[in-house]
């Protein structure tokens, strides 16, 4: 993938047929903490509700349209010098390294936007290998393997903690 | 006065008549270097008290021949967290070193899983460099399962912290009171 073709960008109400493309697929939201998309309308109003107001979430553009998303989330009080990560990008561009490429914009792009960020964190699903990959090819540091820690869709799941530091390296 | 047993260890409610207990421990120099005090006065101290330590779901006294020498604290998570929830632990210096907090800390996994029947998983974050506090989990039988760099801030410098874990399916905290 020609990275030059990659960009990461606010999102708008004009991406919802692109957004509605991607976030309709139960084979991306299975990790995710929100549900599927399932209409036209649903992805208009989540765009004008949550995608848009977040105080950082990205969309991930392959020539400029919209093919997945980016969202960096400061913990609250005492702790906003952590930021947990959370992505995910249509399924037919899986594997191209895109994430990766996305990332890794991202990360320089909010260390500059919020200077007293200190960490990125990242929690992966054991089963996920795809997610892990992308963020080892971004420079994370796999710090952990925490059981239980969360719930998702039904269960209660093992994961992963990855983290980005702001003096860690951008490879 | 210096010799107990583990029958004199008990944990229970705070009552804020206690206040001068609990200075001793919150104005510890030894303490404060590894755990986070926000008041320095009675003052402040009192209001502590009153707007966190009482309402909260669970804190708890730990006692030597019921006077208060330290605490313990389990947070819970609230949401589709609730299966998770923290364990905190102070304890005045002039007692650390005679397996206190560790005894108070498997008093805390013996019953809270029972308390809890949501919880799955009780977890502890701990300086790397307080090597003491890392026993205190070892000893009470949690895993540790990684450093988080830079995981939390203490006195506005971020420390990398230890995360250890104890399930509701580990042993050595299942008691069979029946």
């Amino acid at each position: 993938m020609d990275s030059s073709r990659i960009s990461i960008r606010p999102f708008r109400l004009s991406d919802a047929n692109d957004f509605f493309s991607w976030a309709k697929d139960d084979r991306l939201t299975q990790y995710l903490r929100w549900n599927t998309i399932t209409s036209r309308e649903e992805a208009l109003k989540y765009l004008k509700d949550v995608a848009i107001p977040h105080p950082w979430r990205r969309s991930i553009c392959l020539d400029d349209h919209s093919i997945g998303y980016i969202s960096i989330r400061p913990e609250s009080g005492d702790d906003q010098h952590r930021a947990h990560v959370g992505y995910g990008v249509g399924v037919e561009y899986w594997g191209q390294g895109i994430v990766t490429m996305a990332l890794k914009m991202a990360i320089s792009s909010v260390f500059k936007e919020f200077s007293y960020l200190v960490r990125l964190e990242a929690l992966v699903e054991e089963e996920n290998k795809g997610s892990q990959r992308v963020l080892e090819k971004a420079g994370f540091q796999k710090e952990g393997f925490l059981r239980k820690y969360g719930f998702n869709k039904g269960e209660i799941r093992d994961m992963y903690i990855y983290s980005f530091l702001s003096t860690d390296k951008i490879v | 006065d210096d010799e107990f047993s583990i029958s004199d260890i008990s944990l229970r409610l705070l009552d804020l008549s206690e206040i001068d207990d609990f200075m001793a421990w919150a104005t510890d120099d030894k303490v404060s270097r590894t755990w986070e005090t926000h008041y320095s006065s009675k003052e402040e101290a009192v209001n502590y008290i009153v707007d966190f330590v009482i309402p909260h779901p669970w804190y708890r006294a730990i006692c030597l021949k019921d006077r208060p020498i330290g605490a313990i604290i389990v947070t819970p998570n609230s949401g589709i967290d609730i299966c998770r929830a923290e364990v905190g632990y102070v304890l005045g210096s002039k007692y650390w070193g005679k397996g206190i907090v560790t005894l108070a800390v498997k008093m805390v996994a013996s019953t809270i899983f029972f308390e809890w029947p949501h919880l799955e998983r009780l977890e502890a974050l701990v300086d790397v460099h307080n090597p003491a506090s890392l026993r205190v989990l070892e000893k009470a039988g949690f895993q540790r399962e990684g450093v988080l760099r830079k995981y939390c801030l203490h006195k506005g410098r971020p420390i990398d912290a230890v995360i250890f874990s104890l399930l509701s399916t580990d042993h050595p905290h299942v008691n069979y009171f029946m």
